[in-house]
């Protein structure tokens, strides 16, 4: 039992210390260079975050289906009204539909 | 064009509170003086716990998922719960179940493999938080999920309200320790034809994100290129790898793509 409590602290550990170190070393002086990379940083990794979620579920390149389809309309409608609600709401109904058609 | 709104309407920054510059909070009378005014600073909160509260229902329905599937795992229920609670963090959980038997060294490798691209994102959340003090700033960083990173990033262009992050932590924290412990105690009883659209909102909600955040065409070729590399890395790299370096090349382009398009076209 304690043993297993110590292989969580230690997971703990791995989880904190690549989130904490940039917020705790980063203090002064980046240079302008610098903060423009990170500028992209943010789109680089939700891209990276959300693309295999949908592409490749499960490490595994699936074949486009309905629940595709979803994820184009919620595209469609956020690049159309540039707002979180709506594109939700519609992403939302698409799923519903999608589930609703036979497979 | 019309500036990427996500949930709330766009504030003023506030400007600074005598308080930040004069450091009266060490005056006895004034011991409660805050940073930021507090009706600033509970705004903050409220914006950040109302945004993540979309993410509620999904990360229950996971943590319930991750609970109830533990003591397969060979993971004692107080472990599991005492997991949720300290270590956060739904990836490095769910890959921690098939490697349990292997040992304390496995777990703790992959939990970290999971955790690099956190790395990156609290590195270009550091420029935004350099002038808070830098415990505040170590409380912050373990706030910070992909979630909130998502809705925190798309909120406000160049500003992160410490307020904010926290707010947005408390349903996916409250969500996630919740679920595992009902998974534990009572097995996952979710009937399974709801699982597929609870598990698409995480999808949904950052496509919509990373669509708002593109707010120029470098941007927006990043975010394309960081998510083909990511798919790539999916299949073929380690589990925990594909986002980091997808993340990183992706976002190395970013400068060199400005300049070539920023470049006048010869007539």
């Amino acid at each position: 039992m304690a043993s297993e409590l110590l292989v969580v602290v230690g997971m703990a550990v791995a989880v904190y210390v690549p989130k904490a170190l940039p917020l705790v070393l980063i203090s002064e002086g980046l240079t302008s260079r610098l903060r423009r990379w990170l500028q992209y940083v943010a789109p680089a990794v939700l891209g990276a975050l959300v693309a295999p979620s949908i592409l490749a579920p499960g490490g595994r390149l699936g074949i486009p289906g309905w629940d595709q389809a979803a994820y184009v309309v919620a595209f469609a409608v956020a690049v159309w009204t540039r707002r979180m609600i709506p594109s939700l709401a519609a992403g939302i109904v698409a799923v519903v539909v999608a589930a609703l058609l036979p497979h | 064009m019309r500036r990427a709104r996500t949930h709330s309407p766009r504030r003023r920054r506030k400007p600074p509170t005598p308080g930040e510059s004069l450091g009266v909070q060490s005056t006895r009378t004034l011991s409660n003086v805050s940073l930021t005014p507090p009706d600033a600073l509970g705004r903050s909160i409220r914006d950040g716990f109302l945004a993540a509260l979309t993410f509620f229902p999904s990360t229950l329905i996971l943590g319930a998922i991750f609970g109830a599937s533990t003591g397969a795992a060979g993971i004692s229920p107080l472990a599991a719960i005492v997991m949720s609670a300290v270590v956060w963090s739904g990836a490095g959980q769910f890959a921690a179940l098939p490697l349990w038997p292997e040992g304390a060294g496995v777990v703790i490798l992959s939990a970290l493999a999971l955790s690099l691209r956190f790395t990156l994102i609290t590195a270009s959340m550091a420029p935004l938080l350099v002038d808070r003090p830098r415990w505040l700033r170590a409380c912050l960083a373990y706030c910070v999920t992909d979630e909130n990173y998502a809705l925190a990033v798309t909120r406000q262009q160049g500003a992160l309200e410490p307020g904010y992050l926290v707010g947005s932590w408390i349903p996916l924290y409250a969500a996630w320790v919740i679920g595992t412990a009902g998974g534990v105690l009572l097995g996952a009883q979710v009937p399974p034809d709801w699982v597929a659209p609870l598990k698409a909102v995480f999808p949904l909600v950052f496509l919509v994100l990373t669509v708002l955040l593109c707010t120029s065409i470098p941007l927006a070729l990043v975010a394309v290129l960081g998510g083909g590399l990511s798919v790539l890395g999916a299949v073929y790299l380690p589990p925990g790898w594909n986002i980091v370096s997808a993340g990183l090349v992706a976002s190395l382009v970013g400068l060199p793509l400005e300049r070539l398009l920023r470049r006048p076209t010869r007539a």
